[in-house]
């Protein structure tokens, strides 16, 4: 994914609103992608795309530059995302999904019902490493865990979801 | 190493970690090799998935930050290129091409070399300029004054642009004020505007434009013209003083009417093109427009050409306190051309650092030559780009940037490099009669892997090549052990970038965006944020790649590529 432009970014940080409209437009549709896949509703990946904008708006002055922007701007929604599903949890009195086993396909043959069955941990990490293309150093950044744990869960998420597309396609659907 | 242990190492060597694993293993062991199978289908389900739906929230962001403008759009509170970097990148879009009206084409005959040699005939312009834009709805009025060859003053809205000599300053709409000092003329980091005076950069080694005919514009005659943005970006972006103002796509399509005597552009109307690509663009962006819509427009009214009198008070501008970029008016010892196109004299020559520098212009036509006899880079001095045109000149050799724009040669200790805003033919014809007889690069410099079509055919028979009829002119090639790189220039901005290496897959895609495609009749790969198709033919991997070139024309190009004999 492009960085922006260090200067648009110092523009943006010092108030320019164009600027900021234009980092916006320029990186809502992945953050809203990245976030769907994470919390399952568009609808509310909507609003939480526009919480985040909002607080990279407000953190932005702070933004010190050790990370990628797109590393810390991914590191903000997962983790407006993540204070969604624990608010939702917290009301629901519900944990979070928590799959034991792979979903059989007639539970829903779509990939988002895959995504759905894994535990938070090993979904962002998952959707940072596939969906987002970053490196295991920057998921590290984004997730706020070692780059190891970066790997485990990758490779466990994948092992679920491995076994989901077999068990589809052992049904025929693929 | 156990199976669990060779899967997890399978994963991490999926996200580029090193191969730790035994790959012989995957040959005896059916569930780690499916593991491996399964986990790449993976990566192509998750990756391929096509987005569609991505709401924009820009309009509610900006809605809901402290201050911020109630009426859903920003303010522009500065003015400074930083809105305006968000709009490179170009990507790609089919061309959509509504009707027009049947014209015989004779009005825009000949016109890419009337444009360049009208240069010449343009000392002076006023004019009032008007600019309207769409989604944003924004309408700009100001003025336009020009007096050649450099000095320039463009004030549009609330935002002033005005350069001349060796300084301009940038004022925003806000009041921001960006100057500086010490710029070499026809720097190219200048924000000169002068293709709104006269668009030559668009129109240089240009073929024929489409004509829309013959109109009487402002009591001026005029003739019509349709192009890519992409061809007149320079004078697009001259539009958007500091990136104040909307962006348009590559592929959108310009109706251009141009003064018929003198070649200045006196309306203009951008449309937005079509395809699902140029959409995701406009989406990305919330821009709120259908194919065929005017998007910009521009206007110039009560033009007067060449009055000596209305440009009487235009000069440098004040820029106390501006950042000096180093350039000192001297006399320099820049070798001098024994042969000047006609009618050019010396403008302006001085130093920067280590280079010296000299100018030449007759009316808006520029040319330089910059030399510099202590050159330690590792390639051309003159930053010709990746990929260069081996010449011969003279007794020796020189070197052409992809599009003809610059000719750099590299002497017995000295370095110059000859570029300007005249034909390519003149640009040589300049640099050698400069008398420097030019040798290779030597090893390890970046273009030592320079090679020619004929090169290319030799190492690498039946390699697929453009048709001449599809893209005019033979491409830069840059042909190593692995790849071979083909840059087939176009006018303005628009550029194809064709390469190849020896390798029967597809390689797991680096845009999280990508999407399969059909190309040339099988299966291929499209990366929207890289604007480049990929595919397997003949064993070797093919990429087809542009910044500015649509994906229908480029799955239309890629199409078309023939091998060469």
């Amino acid at each position: 994914m492009e960085e922006p432009d260090p200067a648009a970014l110092r523009a943006a940080a010092g108030g320019d609103v164009a600027a900021f409209t234009a980092l916006v437009r320029s990186y809502q549709a992945a953050v809203w992608r990245f976030v769907r896949h994470l919390v399952g509703d568009a609808a509310l990946a909507e609003d939480l795309t526009q919480e985040t904008f909002l607080r990279v708006h407000r953190g932005l002055a702070g933004f010190d530059g050790r990370s990628r922007f797109t590393t810390w701007l991914f590191r903000v929604a997962r983790n407006t995302a993540i204070d969604e599903l624990r608010a939702r949890e917290r009301r629901d009195r519900l944990s979070l999904p928590e799959a034991t086993t792979a979903p059989s396909p007639e539970h829903g043959h779509e990939l988002r019902a895959a995504l759905d069955s894994l535990p938070v941990d090993l979904r962002e990490a998952i959707l940072a490493v596939e969906v987002l293309g970053v490196s295991y150093a920057d998921a590290a950044v984004m997730l706020d865990i070692p780059a190891g744990t970066v790997k485990s869960r990758v490779h466990r998420a994948r092992e679920r979801l491995v076994r989901w597309l077999d068990a589809e396609e052992a049904a025929g659907d693929l | 190493m156990t199976c669990d242990e060779i899967r997890a190492a399978i994963s991490a060597a999926l996200d580029g970690e090193p191969d730790t694993f035994d790959a012989d293993h995957l040959a005896v062991c059916s569930e780690c090799a499916r593991f491996e199978r399964e986990a790449r289908r993976l990566r192509s389900v998750l990756r391929f998935e096509l987005l569609a739906g991505a709401p924009d929230v820009s309009d509610r962001v900006v809605a809901e930050l402290p201050d911020a403008p109630r009426d859903g759009h920003s303010r522009g509170r500065r003015l400074l290129p930083a809105a305006a970097a968000f709009a490179v990148g170009l990507v790609a879009g089919a061309a959509f091409v509504w009707p027009i009206a049947p014209d015989d084409g004779i009005a825009a005959a000949g016109l890419p070399s009337r444009v360049v040699a009208a240069q010449r005939e343009v000392a002076s312009l006023v004019a009032s300029i008007t600019v309207t834009e769409r989604s944003p709805a924004r309408h700009r009025i100001g003025t336009l004054r020009y007096r050649a060859p450099d000095t320039l003053e463009l004030r549009l809205g609330d935002a002033a642009l005005v350069a001349g000599g060796d300084r301009w300053l940038l004022r925003g709409a806000d009041g921001t004020v960006v100057a500086r000092s010490g710029v070499e003329p026809f720097d190219a980091g200048d924000p000169l505007p002068l293709d709104l005076v006269l668009p030559a950069a668009g129109f240089i080694g240009a073929d024929e434009p489409v004509s829309l005919g013959r109109d009487v514009i402002d009591g001026r005659e005029a003739l019509g013209v349709r192009v890519p943005a992409a061809q007149v970006g320079a004078l697009l972006s001259g539009l958007r003083p500091g990136g104040e103002g909307r962006d348009v796509h590559a592929t959108d399509l310009v109706d251009l009417w141009l003064d018929d005597q003198y070649l200045v552009p006196l309306r203009l109307a951008v449309r937005a093109a079509d395809g699902p690509d140029r959409a995701r663009w406009a989406a990305a962006r919330g821009h709120a427009e259908r194919p065929g819509d005017v998007i910009v427009e521009m206007r110039l009214d009560g033009v007067v050409i060449n009055d000596a009198r209305t440009v009487d008070d235009l000069g440098p501008p004040a820029v106390d306190g501006a950042i000096d970029y180093g350039f000192r008016p001297s006399p320099s010892a820049v070798p001098i051309p024994a042969w000047l196109p006609r009618g050019m004299t010396a403008h302006m020559t001085g130093t920067l650092g280590d280079v010296a520098v000299g100018t030449w212009t007759d009316g808006r036509a520029w040319l330089k030559v910059r030399a510099t006899t202590s050159w330690t880079g590792k390639r051309l001095f003159g930053g010709l780009g990746s990929v260069v045109r081996e010449l011969v000149l003279g007794d020796g050799i020189a070197y052409a940037a992809e599009d003809g724009g610059a000719v750099a040669i590299h002497g017995d200790g000295i370095d110059v490099v000859v570029s300007g805003s005249v034909a390519p033919a003149d640009l040589l014809r300049v640099a050698s009669s400069l008398g420097i007889e030019g040798r290779s690069v030597p090893l390890g410099w970046a273009e030592r892997y320079t090679a020619s079509i004929g090169d290319l055919a030799q190492a690498l028979p039946g390699h697929l090549v453009l048709p001449g009829e599809r893209w005019p002119g033979e491409p830069a090639v840059r042909l190593d052990e692995r790849t071979a790189v083909l840059v087939y220039a176009g006018p303005g901005d628009r550029a194809v970038v064709l390469a190849s290496r020896a390798d029967r897959t597809l390689s797991p895609p680096f845009d999280p965006d990508a999407t399969g495609v059909v190309v040339r009749g099988g299966v291929g790969r499209w990366s929207p944020s890289r604007g480049e198709l990929e595919w397997v033919e003949r064993g070797r991997l093919w990429t087809l790649r542009s910044a500015t070139v649509g994906l229908a024309e480029l799955v239309d190009l890629a199409g078309a590529l023939e091998p060469r004999p």
